[in-house]
């Protein structure tokens, strides 16, 4: 039984190094996969008291350039769009450049870069923001 | 021949350093010895995490416990006078261990069950005293006796005694010793160390009423109708209008407030503006700022002076919109004089808001 344990955890340790060593490391000692999907599934902007502000909010493709997005999304009256927080969520082992997080001014649309996990496709998506009843 | 003179002073230098270190050293042992020599112990728990703020309390639990003897007297001296308030309480706590009723009340199991130890406490000056009574319930001193079956002398108790931070001692550091005394004349003592008190101001639960009592002043911490500020001359101190409306053109507004000086746009009601006041009050909203002491319970979350010194309201705006309970804003008045933290309590749906307010000296 102590040897069936033995060399079960030894297969399972071996096939983890494995398959780890088939992906390198980024500049960020982020993990290199074999992922070709490059795109923005969700944006939120947070305010200073961390609620997102959106109201609506719409990603989309430019025509005829796969190498472009759109978001367009319009905030809660009263916001202050000079001081909010981007957030959203990526294709799997996606990058995003610059990152988001921070806080950013958001009165004039900005740009930011999706790389895709195998670090071949890049997607720029303009981001526009607008305020209710403006 | 310089050298020589150098040699001999020098030696008499070194013999007496050794001499005054071995005198040090023996005087201090003998002290500690005597210390440690006590039959009385004692030790100490500042039970209140709060920041200091003049006119707050702060709490400690003193224990002690005679080997020889009972206790006879508690004694705290502290570096600057405490305000009103300041003393030892009568009464020591223990924790029930079932359900139990002491002097007709009922404690569950768990809760603080009041018992007095002291029989008289007094304060005065930055000294506060307090005599132990002769006995005390039995159960206080061994838990396994029924309460209310007999007493005991006192040989051992915790004490609580409250220090309620005067205004003189604010951006100032305060300190305590702790000591006490046997019936064999016994003492032990304990120094806390020295604890900053704020510089902060602080008002609990005022009430904001829409088109009420809705003019609030940050210097005064108090909220005016309009006609106070008319008639008053308030108008140039007013940092905020909280205004309530359901909606403004269609968007959500709720319980608002605005800065005299905003927008109109963002300024629900025509006219509320009072004749003269025009400050703009730069302020950010937040909803995860639950302070304990604003809020007057739990979770021990504290805005300290650090949080105002280190504020950065330069990308702020000068109103902000639909405030729910537990929301607050931080904010600065126009003239820089003062930053303040703003706390909703609570809001009702017919234009009430009760807040409380932390502010600092800028």
């Amino acid at each position: 039984m102590k040897n069936s344990y033995r060399i079960l955890s030894f297969l399972f340790i071996s096939l983890w190094m494995q398959s780890c060593g088939n992906f390198p490391l980024d500049d960020n000692n982020l993990l290199i996969t074999d992922s070709k999907d490059c795109y923005i599934s969700n944006f939120q902007l947070l305010g200073t008291d961390d609620r997102d502000v959106l109201t609506s909010s719409k990603i989309s493709d430019v025509e005829n350039d796969s190498t472009k997005g759109i978001i367009t999304a319009t905030a809660k009256f009263g916001t202050n769009l000079k001081h909010v927080k981007p957030k959203c969520s990526v294709a799997k082992d996606c990058i995003l450049t610059p990152s988001m997080g921070g806080w950013v001014d958001f009165s004039q649309s900005r740009e930011y870069t999706v790389i895709s996990g195998n670090r071949q496709v890049k997607k720029t998506y303009t981001i526009t923001v607008s305020l209710q009843g403006e | 021949m310089i050298n020589q003179y150098q040699l001999l002073i020098k030696n008499i230098v070194m013999k007496l350093l050794k001499y005054v270190t071995l005198s040090i050293l023996a005087f201090s042992c003998f002290s500690c010895s005597k210390e440690e020599d006590s039959t009385l112990k004692n030790d100490l728990i500042k039970k209140t995490v709060a920041p200091a703020i003049a006119g707050e309390k702060i709490e400690f639990a003193y224990a002690i416990g005679a080997q020889k003897g009972q206790l006879s007297s508690a004694e705290v001296k502290a570096s600057i006078a405490g305000a009103e308030g300041t003393g030892f309480e009568l009464n020591s706590w223990f924790t029930a261990r079932n359900k139990m009723v002491v002097n007709g009340v009922t404690y569950q199991a768990g809760e603080d069950v009041p018992v007095q130890t002291v029989k008289e406490a007094s304060t005065n000056g930055p000294v506060s005293t307090a005599s132990f009574m002769e006995k005390v319930d039995q159960s206080y001193i061994n838990p396994t006796v029924a309460f209310g079956t007999s007493q005991s002398p006192i040989i051992a108790a915790t004490v609580r005694y409250a220090y309620v931070v005067p205004a003189e001692a604010k951006g100032k550091s305060i300190s305590f010793t702790f000591s006490s005394t046997s019936s064999v004349n016994d003492k032990a003592s304990y120094s806390t160390p020295a604890y900053p008190v704020s510089k902060m101001d602080m008002k609990r639960l005022i009430d904001m009423t829409n088109q009420g009592a809705c003019y609030f002043s940050i210097e005064d911490m108090k909220a005016y109708t309009k006609e106070e500020v008319a008639a008053q001359g308030l108008a140039n101190k007013i940092d905020f209008i909280y205004i309530y409306q359901d909606k403004l053109n269609g968007f959500d507004y709720k319980h608002s407030i605005v800065s005299p000086g905003s927008d109109p746009k963002f300024i629900a009601i025509a006219g509320i503006v009072p004749s003269g006041a025009t400050n703009k009050t730069p302020m950010e909203k937040h909803a995860n700022v639950r302070d304990a002491q604003l809020k007057g319970s739990a979770p021990n979350v504290y805005i300290d002076d650090i949080d105002f010194q280190k504020l950065n309201l330069n990308e702020a705006t000068d109103f902000a919109l639909n405030f729910i309970k537990d929301d607050g804003a931080f904010m600065k008045t126009a003239n820089g004089k003062y930053a303040a933290y703003i706390y909703v309590n609570n809001v009702d749906n017919n234009g009430k808001m009760t807040i409380s307010i932390k502010r600092y000296p800028l």
